[in-house]
Parts: C-alpha cells; structure tokens; sequence
C-alpha cells in the first residue's frame, strides 16, 4: 500500500465523519433542552456519582451506595418524588459525563474552582471538608509544613486538587509529584508509604482513616486542615432551573438541620463542617 | 526497605467484589478477541480490496486504530461520540468496541504479513496443476500464512488482557476499577494493588500457555 492511498483514506475518513456530525449536531446537542422540564416530565433525576467514602460508599460486594452525599440526594429526590438513576462516574470524567447527557447532576464532592466553572455550574456549598498532609512516621526532619519547602523534597499530589494548588504557591522549592488524578485520593498518601514522595496531600478524612490502617505514615497537621474548601455539587454550565432547585434544596436541608444530623452521623470526628467558616488559602 | 504492616484479611472479606471484577475482565477479553479478530480479518480483506477507493479508505482506518493510545480512543468514543454523531455507549460497551478496533487494526496487519508471506510462485504452481481457488487457499497459503500470523497474535492477545484495565478510566466494574473501589473503603491500597496483580496473572499465564501450545503445534507442526 502505498503512502498517498492511506492519507487518501485519512481524508476520506475525516470528510464523512464531518458531514456526520454536522447533521447530527442540533439533534445530539443537549444544550437546547430543558434539563428541569424533562427531569419533572420523567419524574427522573440522573446523577453522576463517584466512589469517596465517607461521603458516597459503594458496597464492594453489592455495590449498594450509601454515605453523607446519598442520603442529602435522595431527601432531595423524596421530596420532590423523583426517581434517581445512579451513573457511576470518575474525577475526570464528570464534566463530560454531564456535558454529554449521561447525568444529570455530579453529586461527587467538588471543589469550584474558576477553571472548572468554565464547563460546568456549581451549586452553593452544603458542607466544607479540610485538607491535609502526611509523611512518614520514622520522618524525624520534617515536622512542620515550612520544612517542606526544601530542594529535593518530593511532595505528592493529585493532578488539580487544592494540595496541588497550595504546594504550587507555598512550596516552590520542592519537588511536587503529580498524580494522575483518578477516583482514589489515598495515591498521595501511597506515595508517601511506599517511599515513592517524602510527604503527601488529601483530604483531612483520607488521612485520618488512612493513618489509622496504616501507622507507617502520620498525619503532618495532626487533624487540623491547612484549608478547609467548599463543596459542592454540578450541573451542566445553562441548566439554571435546575441549578436553583438544587441550591433550594440545600438552602431548606441546611435550616431544618438535615445537613447537620447527618453530618453528626457520618462524622463523628469532625473532619467537616456545615457552616460556611472557611480558611483562606492566599 | 520501608517497612509496611500487610493485612491482607480486607481481601478476603472482599474476595466476592475482586472476583466479580475477574469475572468483567474474563467476559471484556473474550467479547474483544472475538470481534477484534472479526474487524482484523475484515480489515484486512477491504485493504487488500482491488477497488482504491476501498482499500485505501480502509489503509487509513487501520492507520488511525494503530496510531491512537487506546486510552484516547476509548476515552474519545465514550464522551465524544454522543454530542458528535449521538451514539451513546454504555462504558461496558465502550470498552469492547475501543479494544476491539486496537485489536483488530492490528491484527490485520499481522494477517498481512503472513498472507503476503507466501510466494506468489507457489500459487501460481498450484493454478498450473490445476487446483481450485479453495485448495489453494485450505492446503498451500492457510497452513504456511498461519506459522506467520500465529506468534505476534498471541502476543496481542495478551496485550490485550492486559489493555483491559483500562476500561477502569471509564467506570467498567473490571478487576482494577473493582479493586480501586475497595481500596476506597479499606485504605489498604498495597494489598489490593498485590492480589489484583496475581489475579491478572491467574488470567494471563493458562491462556499464554494454551496459546503456546497451540503455536507449538501449528507453527513446527
């Protein structure tokens, strides 16, 4: 086969996929629809979940979910009288699993972050979560978070997470191992466990779980977070009405104290809070 | 050596959910090897097609599949494809078709090569003695073009297996996405990292083995 006929074939190729999706655009775009009509027509509520325990447990065996985050979503849907659909989803993916139609909402724990707000809309946060770092137990010589910022200190993160950010602009003389950002932020701390980074950044119920599986590793800010972050859920950027429903949503779960009882019920340490306190970052 | 407290005893109070997760990638493996080598062979005879408009449509087709890191292929039908065309796969579905057109894109090519391997003297020989176009193909070109195709395919075989993790990017319950999910609520990740790795084995060394057998038995005869 000579050269010329596969770049012959490439352009055919590229020239009926073009003219394919120029005649399914109107139909396949979701944007036109909308999203809160079609969800109180179906009596259907689509929502992206991903896998972050204490806040959403999937039962490794059953894969029944449970968790903070569930129990706030159906309340919702109870009250509402809407049906959910679960769509399993990753951190990577959400924002196009919500673009694309497959859900309707992220109910994940997301941060919003202006960059992310660029795709998706976030609706106003219902608790905040701490973050944290970890280093080796037998780690004599770092005990504060300034000994970090050391040439040849290697500090693992997860790819777009705030332990990524605060590293970025508190540590710049260390070494930052970037990971790829997936459904399990235990990696950091992995990282840190099997030598692979001198200290290691998740969320402050992460660590405190994961310090006590495993005593190899300490947690760096003994419980207290260095930043404490919004949380919140996602639509897709034009689903306004939707968006609303849901930010009253949590607005009347916050002042009959739902948020509050099950906050109590799924952290009884006190990783998070309910109330908008929040530490500033810079 | 970082010293490291193993408790393996999460895995096996979890063995149901990694098995369940074995099970997903046994049934992704099998449904690609299928439909991988269907696309492969019908790759192939389109490329080799007379008419080049064919032939040529289906070199650059091949070309794409070859190039594109499986992860971006499969990734790119999963979110890509329902606003662009309106074809919205389930991940299990994406999955199999991702690693079927990786598989088959390169398979064809591995039955090029081994058809072309045949000189074209020997079926030129079987017209003159007067052999129809079927034994030629049942008794001089299949049992020689398959010595050559037999060893690189089943090497892309177990590549494939192999390849099947990452369905995991895309929320396919498979044995990795299965064993990050238990790793969520036991934080034990290096024990559930270490019993996926045998599992993966437990999957890969009796099918490289039968594979090995059957090659032995093909290819020396």
């Amino acid at each position: 086969m000579k050269k010329q006929n596969w770049i012959v074939g490439l352009s055919v190729l590229a020239i009926v996929l073009a003219v394919f999706s120029l005649f399914r655009a109107p139909e396949a775009g979701i944007e036109e629809e909308d999203t809160f009509a079609k969800i109180m027509k179906n009596d259907e509520l689509a929502v992206c979940y991903i896998p972050w325990p204490p806040s959403i447990v999937k039962d490794p065996n059953t894969g029944e979910l449970s968790g903070f985050l569930i129990d706030i979503v159906q309340e919702v849907a109870n009250e509402a009288e809407l049906k959910l659909n679960y769509v399993e989803s990753t951190w990577g993916g959400f924002p196009a699993d919500l673009n694309t139609g497959r859900c309707d909402a992220a109910i994940a724990g997301i941060y919003p972050l202006i960059g992310r707000s660029t795709s998706v809309s976030f609706t106003r946060p219902f608790f905040f979560a701490g973050s944290g770092a970890v280093v080796r137990a037998d780690n004599t010589k770092i005990k504060t978070v300034e000994d970090l910022n050391k040439k040849g200190t290697k500090v693992a993160v997860i790819q777009g997470e705030f332990g990524q950010i605060f590293a970025k602009k508190y540590l710049p003389k260390a070494e930052l191992v970037v990971l790829e950002k997936s459904s399990d932020f235990t990696m950091p701390l992995v990282a840190v466990l099997s030598g692979q980074a001198d200290a290691g950044f998740s969320q402050t119920d992460v660590i405190s779980a994961f310090t006590k599986e495993n005593p190899g590793i300490k947690d760096l800010y003994r419980g207290q977070p260095y930043v404490t972050i919004p949380v919140t859920w996602s639509v897709r950027s034009n689903d306004q009405r939707l968006l609303n429903f849901l930010d009253n949503s949590i607005t009347y779960l916050r002042f009959t104290g739902f948020l509050e009882n099950k906050a109590r019920k799924y952290n009884p340490e006190g990783w998070f809070q309910v109330e908008d306190e929040f530490e500033q970052l810079y | 050596m970082v010293s490291y407290n193993w408790d393996f005893s999460v895995v096996w109070i979890n063995k149901v959910a990694l098995l369940k997760g074995l099970l997903i990638t046994a049934e992704l493996t099998i449904l690609t090897l299928f439909f991988g080598l269907i696309l492969g062979m019908l790759f192939f005879i389109l490329k080799a097609s007379r008419i080049r408009a064919v032939s040529s449509l289906f070199a650059g087709i091949i070309e794409i599949f070859r190039g594109l890191p499986l992860l971006v292929l499969m990734i790119w039908i999963f979110y890509t494809l329902p606003s662009m065309i309106g074809l919205n796969f389930s991940p299990f579905t994406t999955a199999v078709v991702a690693l079927s057109l990786n598989l088959g894109a390169f398979s064809a090519e591995i039955f090029r090569s081994g058809f072309n391997s045949i000189p074209t003297g020997q079926i030129e020989a079987a017209k003159v003695v007067g052999m129809k176009r079927f034994h030629i193909l049942r008794h001089i070109v299949f049992p020689q073009a398959l010595k050559v195709i037999i060893p690189p395919l089943t090497g892309r075989f177990i590549e494939t297996i192999k390849l099947t993790a990452l369905a995991s990017m895309i929320a396919v319950n498979e044995l990795l996405h299965q064993g990050q999910n238990l790793i969520a609520v036991s934080y034990r990740p290096l024990e559930v990292y270490t019993v996926i790795a045998f599992m993966y084995l437990i999957l890969i060394i009796p099918l490289s083995h039968f594979l090995k057998k059957m090659e032995a038995h093909h290819v020396r005869g």
